[in-house]
């Protein structure tokens, strides 16, 4: 048995010390200490210091503090359980922050005005007022529901049934400037902590350069917790910018949501683009790809809104939100791109979709109909 | 199959003891098939020692919890990558060595000269001896903040946590030897700060410190 030096002591004295040391090293170590009266001392200072070190870095951890972070955290498991499986870390923080974001976003109401008898003009999709007749159209297409997203959550579902109730509308002349670059230069001295940076709302943004895409998600949630979207808005740009990968291409959709919200179409049809470009897998692409088509078709932009029709029937992972794809689709093919054949497919496929509404099965059904007697 | 194990967790007013004898393993798999409640006794079993290692590790901070949680989404994301073959424990420490190693990354450029993370009350001692100790305290959290994250963790991991050597350089993501060396260049640093400062000596030795 090799006799061990005082470096190998030095280099095993934790492991000594917490007795994890194979039998033979642990004899090796035991024959040296019994000698060596520096590496006794080490050995025994150690013991001390580690002792002291264990005991005084213990935090407290109460049940009561304990049983609020589980709750928390198996919460939070449940909320990304339906999101992509290798979103990085950051990722979860936008979603979260995309899920208030949608729950104070008004939603789009798309009602299709069916005109009878049809002549062949395009769907026409409009906003519907707060104070609108409440006569139910023959169609009515709904915005894509929030209570199927990802952050599907008693919040989410509180708006969702509020909706229905009273819809909410996008204001018919939508802004179209970009209200969200160039913060304020800095009046103000720089606060070190993200709570007090939020206070300062979009005019801190300046304050986090340098730091990680969390601390902008911690001040984003953080206003948009307190209803300040515009200013949240400037912190979701500003991750867009500065990072990549999904939390980017994440923030970029809870901007482009804002900007719906807040009735800057324009600029939410870009930053839709956009987000459908890069985020070639996004947890929200078929989310997404349906806001975007609506959009577009709102803004008689119908060639353009096709693929993302497309997109959505392809992905969606809802059924009944691919036959409104499916019915929108049709109209398109049916009125304004005259391909009858097209339009019967769609229509078709619309009426198969297991969850189609029965309002979208019974309209596809009518429009067939006409279409074979044509 | 992982969910029907799940049955026999017990609901509610379970005690410690039946969920401490649930088998890792089953409770892996369950909480990866996205069982809600393998996943709260995984959460419940393992949260003291990860509270504790985050808290040695970037030390106690006001964003504690959100690192925490950090590191159990990124513990539950990515579940099903873990392979049996290391202990779960093992797997969640470099979860919780990779969350801490980004969080000094990001506070890098903003390490302002209050950022020394506070270390917690010792206890079972008196208000005095608290009091006392917290001077020792105050200039040992400053030296492990002023430790490289490479240092920091091998020291907390190795020296604090008992961890052998060879988990934690699996947890640190680093081989055998560059663990040994980063233990002793934190235990080197320390005795080096304790030469310096007889408070810091004396805490260390006695477990407080008198003025
Ligand atoms: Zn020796």
């Amino acid at each position: 048995m090799n006799a061990w030096t005082c470096a190998d002591v030095e280099r095993e004295v934790f492991g000594h010390l917490a007795g994890q040391l194979a039998e033979t090293d642990a004899l090796r170590a035991h024959v040296h200490l019994q000698g060596c009266a520096a590496c006794a001392a080490l050995s025994l200072q150690w013991d001390q210091w580690r002792t002291t070190l264990q005991a005084s870095s213990v935090p407290v951890l109460s049940p009561d503090h304990a049983a609020r972070l589980t709750a928390a955290i198996v919460a939070d498991a449940a909320r990304a359980d339906v999101s992509v499986e290798r979103a990085p870390v950051r990722t979860r923080r936008v979603r979260a922050a995309i899920g208030a974001a949608m729950a104070i976003a008004a939603a789009v109401l798309i009602v299709f005005v069916a005109r009878a008898p049809s002549p062949p003009s395009a769907p026409v999709l409009v906003a519907q007022e707060p104070s609108a007749s409440t006569a139910i159209p023959d169609v009515l297409l709904r915005p894509p529901p929030l209570v199927e997203t990802p952050f599907a959550g008693p919040a989410l579902a509180n708006v969702s049934s509020a909706r229905s109730a009273a819809p909410i509308a996008m204001p018919p002349h939508a802004p179209l400037v970009e209200a969200v670059d160039d913060p304020a230069p800095p009046r103000f001295v720089c606060p070190e902590s993200l709570a007090a940076i939020a206070k300062h709302g979009k005019r801190a943004v300046h304050c986090l350069e340098g730091r990680g895409a969390d601390a902008y998600l911690s001040v984003a949630e953080s206003l948009l917790a307190r209803g300040a979207r515009a200013d949240a808005e400037v912190y979701f740009v500003a991750i867009g910018e500065r990072f990549a990968g999904n939390a980017a291409a994440d923030a970029l959709y809870a901007s482009a949501l804002i900007a719906i919200d807040t009735g800057r179409e324009y600029v939410a049809r870009e930053r839709l683009e956009r987000y459908l470009a890069t985020a070639k897998d996004g947890a929200f692409r078929a989310d997404a790809a349906w806001r975007l088509a609506t959009l577009l078709t709102r803004a008689r932009q119908l060639q353009r809104a096709t693929p993302w029709l497309d997109e959505v029937i392809e992905r969606s992972p809802s059924s009944s939100r691919r036959a409104e794809a499916l019915f929108l689709l049709g109209s398109m093919y049916d009125r304004e791109l005259d391909n009858l054949s097209g339009a019967l497919v769609a229509y078709r496929r619309a009426m198969a979709e297991p969850s189609a509404a029965p309002e979208i099965k019974k309209a596809a059904e009518t429009r067939i109909a006409e279409l074979l007697q044509r | 199959m992982a969910r029907m194990v799940l049955h026999a967790v017990p609901t509610g007013t379970h005690t410690r003891g039946s969920d401490d004898d649930y088998p890792w393993s089953e409770l892996v798999r369950a909480s990866a098939s996205g069982d809600e409640r393998a996943r709260r006794v995984l959460v419940e079993r393992t949260l003291p020692m990860v509270h504790r290692m985050m808290s040695r590790l970037v030390g106690r901070r006001a964003d504690h919890d959100d690192l925490v949680q950090t590191v159990y989404a990124r513990c539950f994301r990515s579940l099903q990558t873990f392979r049996g073959d290391a202990k779960f424990t093992t797997w969640l420490g470099s979860i919780c060595v990779n969350v801490a190693s980004t969080y000094w990354q990001q506070r890098k450029n903003h390490a302002s000269t209050d950022d020394v993370p506070e270390l917690m009350l010792v206890d079972g001692k008196s208000p005095e001896a608290q009091i006392a100790a917290r001077a020792g305290l105050r200039i040992v959290a400053r030296l492990l903040s002023e430790m490289t994250p490479a240092l920091r963790s091998a020291f907390v991991l190795h020296v604090l946590e008992g961890h052998d050597i060879d988990t934690v350089a699996a947890m640190s993501g680093t081989s055998v030897g560059a663990t040994y060396k980063a233990v002793e260049r934190a235990r080197q640093q320390l005795e080096a700060q304790a030469a310096k400062h007889p408070d810091l000596a004396r805490f260390l030795s006695e477990g407080s410190v008198r003025s």
